[in-house]
């Protein structure tokens, strides 16, 4: 029995070091990959202006800070907007996202921008990490984790070989293509993008690229989607539920859309009528007016491929389509506003 | 309950310590609940499914069993398989042949007024199918008596480490083992952890790791013609493998927590010098079913050789469509058959042990390379969507060969399926560490070494799950859908 613990002593002293030290190398390796400075930069932002100063705060992914520019819709409308959308933003984060922003200000208009592929998972750590990097600790994190975070993703948050490990990958891959690419003289093929990405005006993503031929065919990342396989969380629904009570609690009006996608994406999508129905039929239950841009699409053909970054999300000159198509749309559901511009 | 979640690894340790501290007259049932909590954790109202069909089984054996008369013994049995295959049929492929039909409908511009079938496959249907009518053909046989008491054949047909994807056992290795007292024994509990250790390391680390790659390939393989297909299908041979036998590790090592011991499915498959000899060591509790169960009542090998070659083709036929409603899963168990009965003609002796002993290294190496090359070629269609992509995949196989020198080209195709480069190394790294640690007498091979190496040989296993395997957006178990 002796020699069994002593071997046993042994095994676990072999695993705890190499967890101790890969799981540090791991950590330091994530470190230097680049956190998302847009994110940090929104929260930034938002904690240096003064109290009650928003009337409406954009929320939601990608899709919401691609889409919804504050400079725009508060040249239509004459308010001060704010676009806190996230990268892959669900509808956990964006609850909790609401809850920093109202620490300090009072919107009267909260539009949530509703993606379909943030709707499906009960749980994603990636955003909840992006949400982290931004929040910097605190005591909303805390209550993230606590409240968001499933039993057993709460483990494996707290073993870093396991949460870091992606970000070691990715920061190995990079200095490995680097190197190769030094080396061999190989290079990866020049999607031919010309145009410039930046951070505009309080939180939206100013882009004026075109989306690339690859995303056209095998790279669109809508190959194979199907909306009879798609499955609304009933955690996500949850959020979108609290979010509603939120937004009582506070005075604010909630507002659902969905941002569109480009034809070619939605020629690929087999059976979005499915999602769709699935979402407007939640928010007509809750009484959420409820604006789809990819049907307004499917029927008035505002945008063409053109007016799309990539497969999934607009760049400047579809935002400003969208954006004037949208203020209207506030206008009809909600009161106290004039359009500015016709 | 998916053996790769955190919720099997608290499951299993307080399952083998409450079945240990209970008296031995109690231990079968709590395993009994157990199993039931084990399977009831993906859709609780599947198990009444579960439960008819070992109701079937267990009545109609006890029937068989009692009866004097060969005419009522096998209308039993054939109402009870015909009950047994039929519930099998309504799940599995009730959908396949309606739209196989309406298909045909279509071609012959016939009206098919019969709605689509979705029904939801319960989780090992097919596996738990095969076992309980094992159990009722065996007692008709006089191979096992029938078991008075329904709950204990209902926990034969239930025990949680191998009801979702088995090994199919037999009433006779397994039933007795279930209710025998069994005193917690250390080797039991070591040899226990050291397949756990392997099975999560197959299916965390490399069957989740290679899924990447394959997925992107088998979903869309229009744009990925050439090498990138070639590098999926190798892939996806190891996924397989992987994803399955690590499911039957972690079930050996489960069950021999518990004391018991289950059938090795696998034996070093790709190392067969031979179809044959690839199905010996391939999912072996399932190819001896269908030899023990279709093939020898067929007549087997001892009939005219095109009796024998129809015997064959027949038995590989129901293999395929066992794997899943489709054609394609038809047409890979039909290239198998189409494989052995060209093996049984021009290579009789190509895996009979005499004959490779005398062969060279270089001869047996060959085969073995062309064995693994034909099983991969049958893994296309186990693997496409349909049987179209199949053939695209078949048909631009040879696309770009004449650039393999070409580094550019191989950088573009190593970074353009959808994972980093220093993923596919890994993976094919990880490929070779198995190849070297896996099989049979891996652990036997490793009880020569001394304690140390023994130590930090598992000790790095554990790390690499840790530090390899996929935690987020990890797949079920391939095998789950049969």
């Amino acid at each position: 029995m002796l020699k069994f613990l002593g071997k046993a002593g042994a095994f676990a002293a072999i695993l705890l070091a190499c967890f101790f030290f890969l799981g540090r190398a791991y950590e330091a390796a994530a470190r230097k990959n680049l956190i998302n400075v847009w994110n940090r930069r929104r929260f930034e932002e938002l904690h240096a202006l003064p109290p009650h100063f928003l009337d409406m705060v954009f929320i939601g992914s990608s899709h919401s800070y691609c889409s919804f520019d504050p400079e725009q819709i508060g040249a239509l409308l004459g308010v001060e907007s704010f676009q806190m959308g996230m990268p892959l933003q669900h509808p956990d984060s964006s609850y909790f996202t609401l809850l920093e922003v109202l620490k300090t200000q009072t919107p009267s208009i909260v539009i949530m921008e509703l993606y379909w592929d943030m709707l499906d998972d009960d749980f994603d750590l990636k955003q909840a990490d992006t949400l982290f990097q931004a929040l910097d600790g605190g005591a909303l994190k805390g209550d993230y984790i606590r409240e968001v975070f499933p039993w057993n993703e709460k483990i494996k948050y707290a073993v870093p070989l396991i949460r870091y490990q992606q970000d070691f990958w990715t920061y190995q891959n990079k200095v490995l293509t680097d190197w190769l690419e030094k080396t061999l003289g190989v290079y990866k093929p020049d999607e031919g993008r010309e145009g410039e990405e930046r951070y505009g005006y309080r939180g939206f993503i100013y882009c004026d690229y075109l989306i690339p031929e690859s995303k056209y065919g095998a790279a669109n990342q809508f190959q194979r989607f199907d909306g009879k396989k798609w499955a609304f969380s009933a955690v996500q629904k949850e959020y979108l539920i609290k979010m509603i009570s939120l937004c009582a609690e506070n005075g604010a009006r909630l507002l659902f859309v969905t941002a569109p996608v480009p034809p070619v994406s939605m020629e690929i999508i087999q059976n979005y009528g499915e999602v769709h129905q699935a979402v407007a039929s939640f928010a007509v239950a809750r009484q959420i007016p409820y604006l789809d841009f990819n049907l307004v699409n499917q029927e008035e053909q505002i945008l063409t491929n053109d007016h799309f970054r990539d497969d999934a999300h607009l760049n400047y000159s579809g935002a400003v389509i969208v954006d004037r198509y949208l203020a209207r749309w506030i206008l009809e559901n909600t009161d106290g506003f004039t359009l500015s511009v016709d | 309950m998916l053996f790769n979640s955190l919720a099997y690894l608290l499951f299993l340790p307080f399952t083998a310590v409450i079945y240990y501290c209970l008296p031995h007259r109690f231990r079968w049932i709590f395993l009994l609940a157990a199993s039931y909590v084990f399977y009831m954790a993906w859709r609780p109202e599947l198990i009444t499914l579960l439960l008819f069909s070992t109701f079937v089984n267990y009545y109609a054996a006890r029937h068989i069993y009692r009866s004097q008369d060969p005419a009522a013994r096998k209308r039993t049995l054939s109402l009870c398989l015909w009950i047994s295959f039929g519930l099998l049929f309504v799940f599995k492929y009730l959908s396949f042949f309606s739209q196989s039909l309406r298909a045909l409908a279509g071609w012959a511009r016939l009206p098919y007024p019969v709605p689509d079938f979705n029904l939801i496959l319960p989780m090992g249907i097919s596996f738990y199918t095969f076992q309980t009518a094992s159990y009722a053909i065996d007692v008709y046989k006089g191979a096992y008596p029938a078991e008075e008491n329904f709950w204990k054949v209902s926990l034969f047909t239930t025990f949680f480490p191998q009801l979702v994807a088995g090994p199919i056992e037999r009433a006779n290795t397994l039933m007795n083992q279930l209710f025998q007292d069994k005193k917690p024994k250390q080797e039991n509990f070591i040899l226990g952890g050291k397949y756990l250790l392997l099975g999560f390391f197959k299916k965390a680390v490399i069957a989740d790791r290679l899924s990447i790659p394959v997925n992107a390939v088998f979903n869309t393989p229009q744009y990925y013609p050439g090498l990138p297909s070639i590098i999926a299908v190798f892939f996806f041979a190891f996924q397989i493998y992987c994803d399955f036998s690590g499911y039957s590790d972690i079930a050996v090592g489960s069950a021999k927590l518990l004391g018991v011991d289950l059938t090795q499915n696998f034996r070093q498959p790709y190392f067969s010098a031979g179809i044959r000899a690839f199905w010996r060591r391939w999912h072996v509790s399932l190819s001896s079913w269908l030899k023990d169960y279709i093939y020898i009542p067929l007549g087997g090998s001892r009939v005219p050789s095109l009796r024998h070659a129809v015997n064959r083709m027949s038995a590989f036929l129901i293999s395929g469509l066992w794997h899943g409603a489709d054609w394609t899963f038809v047409l890979w168990g039909g290239l198998h058959g189409f494989y052995q009965i060209i093996e049984d003609h021009v290579g009789k002796n190509v895996a009979s042990p005499k004959r490779r002993a005398s062969q060279n290294f270089l001869v047996s190496g060959f085969q073995r390379c062309v064995t693994f090359g034909l099983v991969c070629f049958a893994w296309i269609f186990f693997r496409a969507n349909s049987l179209g992509d199949a053939f695209t995949i078949i048909r631009h196989l040879p696309s770009g060969l004449g650039q393999w020198h070409n580094r550019q080209y191989l950088y573009e195709v190593l970074t353009g399926m959808k994972v980093n480069l220093a993923d596919i190394l890994i993976d094919t790294g990880l490929i070779f560490i198995l190849l070297l640690i896996d099989g049979t007498d891996a652990f036997a091979k490793m009880e020569r070494a001394p304690a140390c190496l023994r130590i930090g040989f598992y000790a790095v296993l554990a790390v690499l799950i840790m530090a390899f395997g996929v935690y987020y957006n990890a797949g079920q178990f391939i095998y789950f859908q049969f």
